[in-house]
């Protein structure tokens, strides 16, 4: 569907509990939306889903992987 | 108004580090002791014991710890009942004080030191000990805590070690600081974060002055390896298996839904990890499990006490506030 509204959080280098919470700003402004919180550590991947749940949300989490190639 | 949480880089959750690594570390520490001690880290308990004639010991303990509240005031309140805490889950009453800081000087000068040092020294006082002195040290991150000397009767110190089944467990504070402190940081929760912070600002003496009343068998504080943590370092110093139903357990408003929530402090994962003594009940939501394992700043007493004496805490006491006699937690401690 393309009008969904798809977000972008990237809380990379931040640390509990400013993932959910920065993620909660943009759910509350945006209730009906794609969202997609980038993390960098474990804890704040379980909360963000948590929080995703408890708001009702489809919560799907993704690896991402870094690839750097050097001479 | 300074936020003071927004000046912690690393941790952000003012999280000890990890049991796991602790222990490992200690197994490699050479032990240094001698015949006058009568507690210390082996036994798992809340500070260290000198004895010094047969009615009097030394108490002796430390905690400092990056900011968990914005309020400086609130900040130094804290940390005083915290490294206050110790002395009172000996049985012991706190004498001296010192002061543990490190902190970025445009703090200092803005007047942010002060503040804390007047919190830690209103809840001192209120303590009746005295503080004789500190040190401080330039830092990044602002940290603060308190060295603490008591004094306890070398017959009467509370250990871990003691409950027996068929006793009753007794936690003078609600548990629930460690998620509270996540959604204060978030202003999120008013409701709960008030509870939170009251409690960890209050101190355990009375708590500490009604159980001298009552046949003590183990008293543990509740503080940063959980209730889970705390209640199995009195289960397996006891030799006992604690049985604690969830619903039970007081816990401060919105804990719950903070928790579902996912404002879960890395500490609780990281006890959960540590704490291996401990099954959870396969039924129970699995938000319980963040709420068990949820690190505990300043927290309250726990005692294992007679069940037949547990009335007798609370007929005389029902007037005191509820922070200072909550619920009756705990169930039965059997063999394990």
């Amino acid at each position: 569907m393309s009008n969904t509204n798809e977000l972008t959080v990237d809380v990379r280098g931040s640390l509990c509990p400013k993932p959910v919470i920065e993620t909660k700003k943009v759910s509350d402004a945006n209730p009906v939306a794609v969202i997609t919180t980038i993390v960098d550590n474990e804890v704040s991947r379980d909360n963000v889903e948590k929080f995703g749940k408890s708001r009702g949300y489809g919560v799907a989490i993704r690896k991402m992987v870094r690839i750097s190639t050097s001479l | 108004m300074v936020r003071l949480t927004d000046y912690v880089t690393s941790g952000g959750c003012a999280c000890k580090i990890g049991p796991h690594i602790l222990n490992r570390v200690l197994k490699s520490v050479t032990p240094v002791t001698n015949e006058h001690i009568l507690a210390d880290m082996t036994g798992a308990d809340d500070a260290g014991v000198y004895k010094i004639s047969d009615t009097l010991a030394l108490v002796q303990t430390l905690d400092f710890f990056t900011p968990m509240v914005n309020d400086p005031i609130l900040f130094g309140k804290i940390a005083a009942a915290n490294a206050l805490s110790d002395v009172y889950a000996m049985g012991g009453t706190p004498l001296t004080a010192m002061n543990i800081v490190g902190f970025p000087v445009p703090l200092v000068e803005q007047g942010v030191l002060t503040d804390v040092l007047n919190g830690a020294g209103s809840i001192v006082a209120e303590s009746g000990a005295a503080i004789v002195g500190g040190h401080s040290i330039e830092n990044k991150e602002p940290i603060f805590g308190m060295s603490v000397t008591g004094q306890v009767n070398p017959n009467r110190i509370w250990k871990n070690k003691g409950a027996q089944v068929g006793d009753v467990l007794i936690l003078t504070k609600r548990i629930g600081t460690g998620i509270m402190n996540n959604a204060l940081k978030g202003d999120l929760f008013t409701a709960g974060t008030e509870q939170a912070v009251t409690s960890m600002s209050t101190l355990n003496r009375v708590g500490a002055e009604v159980a001298h009343n009552f046949t003590i068998h183990a008293c543990t504080d509740v503080t940063g390896f959980s209730l889970m943590g705390h209640s199995v370092e009195m289960a397996s110093a006891s030799d006992v298996t604690i049985h604690i139903k969830a619903y039970d357990i007081p816990l401060f408003d919105d804990v719950i839904e903070a928790a579902q929530m996912g404002l879960v402090p890395a500490a609780s994962y990281g006890n959960r990890k540590a704490i291996t003594d401990v099954q959870v009940d396969q039924n129970l939501d699995p938000v319980w499990t963040d709420i068990l394992f949820d690190p505990q700043t300043s927290g309250g007493l726990l005692f294992s006490v007679p069940a037949s004496e547990v009335i007798n805490w609370l007929r005389p006491y029902t007037n005191l506030a509820l922070t200072v006699l909550v619920l009756l937690v705990l169930l039965k401690v059997s063999v394990a």
